[in-house]
């Protein structure tokens, strides 16, 4: 076919406009251009996220008990030294022993006992690594294999002298 | 109007419905998925082996197949290569080594972001999964891992943290929220859904149809009902409604048995309340152990096709990944790391005889990076780490290409830091850490894994991600696409494309 000098830039530039529009959009193009937005996200939004279940008002242990609350993860650390110790600091060992990959969180919760079994206050220790922590450079020990000491921490004042102490693990993460 | 006039009118509406023609196809969503070679593109497969580089699939093959066989991964026709880097967060900055959790919302959503984030950008803003916009365009969906199903690989697919570690079953400052320069916790976000733990968006999201793994422990009873209510048949039990958190004994993990009975539309079946059991480990336990239940990665595979094959008339989107490659690179243990390569390369087979029979499926199997600096050395050397010293650096027959610094002798082995090799002579010191030698295909029948006459020498760097590319293989329509580098973002527009007909603009 032969184009006339009147009709061939309309043609030229109207195929243009289609390669550059099919070009832009064909299945294939990279997806990590700024302007390549997608679609708004689809997924149930929520409200509040899941809050782990507060301690029990009273508990009556023994004088100087720190007792392990089963718990979803109780069955894959092995806990050993537990004691209540000066400051209302709870202290012992744990080392994780069911899973071969390395642990990346950790958090160990303590609720305070009086010797008449009221709660006092709680208290916790955390543990974190890869971009769980942004402390860079400050060294922590692994807490796989070998384990790793805890001190759990009263968060405020407790309102009494603790005389017993529930340790549960709200959070485990590994590799 | 004069005859020339009308010509240029008519000539430019006919060209403009061309280019308008362009442009629908391109920017709207199309009755059916993309193309490739002429064939309509209805499923997506795509496995990737977590820290596999490309000298773990180099081994593999050679272990199981011999110097002259091939993987499965291997045969597929369409081979490339794939950059993994992270940013730094709230920056475009690069980090060069990636973790799981930013390799794998690259390719989810298309999206550079920071170590550890879940399905948001850099800037902490959600983005939308390929899952969630397969799942919304009427496409059937699974996830499928050897991991915790909330562990950040599966989890960038069908939720949205800021933090991998906020995996449940419970909300915690610690494993939910980042850290601001000072220690000090960030501000909550507006939308909580970026805070609110994995187990508990996947079990009321809808996000995928077939959800096989491990990760029980995540989860609980309120979980089940959730997902009971959405019609997902649950195989085992999420526990004790009656009580105030799940315990070992108030759970039960499903196994191949109930996976093998499923016939749901939409299933979960968590299979460990942890990560899946090691295959080397599983093979060496006795027969009543109750891991000895637990389905392989190319089980689950299978049986995640059949679940979703058919279900949708638009066709299904599937992710597999062999999780434990990357974890049992981190502890340098090569036996058990090459187990888990060949098990993940059992389920990409699972998945191509799959896609040779259906004609419709494009698979594509990757990785999200290097796990360890995996290095197959020669028989009988050592590693830089093992030796007194690194390698001599001058040069006596041309001083010119002497350099910094200086070394004129190379270092012996140092019988303190490698006392043997670590699967055979060694195994009993703590300290050992390489080689580990394998037998081969390749060997006389006589030669033993772990002995210095075994030809394959494996070693590892560190225990860590590294930053080197990994390798992409692809199969089916529009597999050639991916015979390219590319970074992972890219690969998220390519399967968009596959999917959709088009490219992932809003």
């Amino acid at each position: 076919m032969r184009l006339s000098r009147i009709t061939a830039p309309a043609v030229l530039a109207a195929l243009a406009l289609a390669l550059v529009t099919a070009c832009g959009g064909g299945p294939g193009s990279g997806g990590d251009r700024a302007e390549d937005a997608p679609s708004p996200v689809p997924s149930v939004s929520f409200a509040a996220p899941k809050q782990a279940a507060a301690p029990a008002a009273y508990r009556k242990l023994a004088k100087g008990e720190v007792h392990l609350e089963q718990g979803p993860f109780t069955d894959r650390v092995k806990v050993t030294g537990g004691a209540l110790a000066a400051a209302s600091t709870v202290t012992g060992h744990l080392a994780a022993t069911s899973d071969v990959s390395e642990l990346i969180a950790l958090e160990l919760s303590a609720a305070y006992y009086d010797a008449d079994g009221k709660l006092l206050g709680t208290g916790s220790f955390r543990y974190a690594e890869e971009g769980h922590d942004d402390h860079k450079g400050a060294h922590t020990p692994a807490a796989e294999g070998p384990g790793i000491d805890f001190k759990v921490q009263p968060e405020a004042p407790l309102s009494g002298t603790p005389a017993s102490a529930v340790l549960s693990i709200p959070v485990l993460v590994n590799e | 109007m004069t005859h020339k006039a009308m010509k240029v009118l008519a000539v430019f509406a006919a060209a403009s419905a061309v280019a308008a023609g362009s442009a629908v196809t391109a920017n709207s969503a199309p009755q059916h998925g993309g193309h490739g070679g002429g064939r309509e593109i209805r499923n997506v497969i795509y496995l990737l082996g977590d820290g596999m580089g490309r000298t773990h699939v180099t081994a593999g093959r050679e272990r199981y197949y011999g110097a002259q066989g091939k993987l499965n991964m291997e045969r597929l026709p369409y081979t490339g290569a794939v950059a993994t880097y992270a940013v730094e967060k709230g920056s475009d900055q690069p980090a060069l080594v990636t973790d799981s959790a930013s390799s794998a919302t690259a390719w989810a959503s298309g999206v550079k972001t920071y170590n550890a984030a879940i399905g948001v950008d850099s800037y902490e803003k959600k983005r939308a999964t390929l899952m969630e916009q397969a799942k919304a365009a009427g496409f059937a969906t699974g996830n499928v891992s050897t991991a915790e199903i909330t562990d950040a690989t599966p989890a960038a697919q069908f939720s949205h943290a800021l933090l991998r570690g906020c995996q449940g079953p419970t909300y915690s400052d610690a494993a939910c929220l980042p850290k601001n320069a000072d220690g000090s916790y960030e501000k909550a976000p507006a939308d909580k859904t970026l805070i609110t733990p994995i187990a508990e968006q996947i079990a009321r999201n809808g996000t995928a149809d077939v959800i096989l793994g491990g990760g029980l422990a995540r989860f609980e009873p309120d979980d089940q009902q959730a997902l009971q209510k959405q019609g997902y048949q649950v195989l085992g039990s999420f526990g004790d409604p009656k009580l105030p958190a799940q315990t070992a004994g108030s759970q039960k993990v499903a196994t191949k048995a109930d996976l093998d009975k499923a016939r749901g539309k939409k299933v979960v079946g968590l299979f460990n309340r942890g990560n899946l059991t090691v295959e080397q480990a599983k093979a060496s336990l006795p027969a009543g152990a109750p891991q000895k239940q637990e389905p392989t990665l190319a089980e689950m595979a299978k049986k995640s096709i059949d679940l979703l094959d058919g279900r949708s008339k638009k066709g299904f989107f599937l992710q597999v990944e062999g999780a434990q490659i990357d974890k049992r690179s981190h502890a340098n243990d090569a036996a058990q790391t090459l187990a888990e390569v060949k098990a993940f390369d059992d389920a990409v087979k699972a998945a191509t005889d799959f896609a040779k029979r259906d004609g419709h499926t494009l698979v594509v199997v990757t990785a999200d990076h290097e796990c360890a600096g995996f290095n197959i050395i020669e028989k009988g050397t050592y590693t830089n780490a093992e030796s007194v010293a690194p390698p001599a650096n001058t040069d006596a027959g041309n001083p010119a290409n002497n350099s910094l610094p200086s070394r004129a002798t190379s270092g012996a082995k140092d019988p303190a830091r490698s006392s043997g090799i670590v699967n055979g002579a060694g195994a009993g010191d703590a300290k050992n850490f390489g080689p580990a030698t394998f037998r081969t295909p390749d060997d006389p029948k006589s030669v033993k894994d772990g002995s210095p006459e075994a030809s394959l020498w494996l070693t590892y760097l560190s225990g860590n991600h590294t930053g080197a590319d990994v390798p992409i293989f692809a199969y089916g329509p529009g597999a050639d696409r991916f015979a390219a580098s590319q970074l992972n973002t890219d690969l998220y527009g390519k399967m968009y494309g596959s999917l959709f007909g088009r490219s992932p603009r809003g």
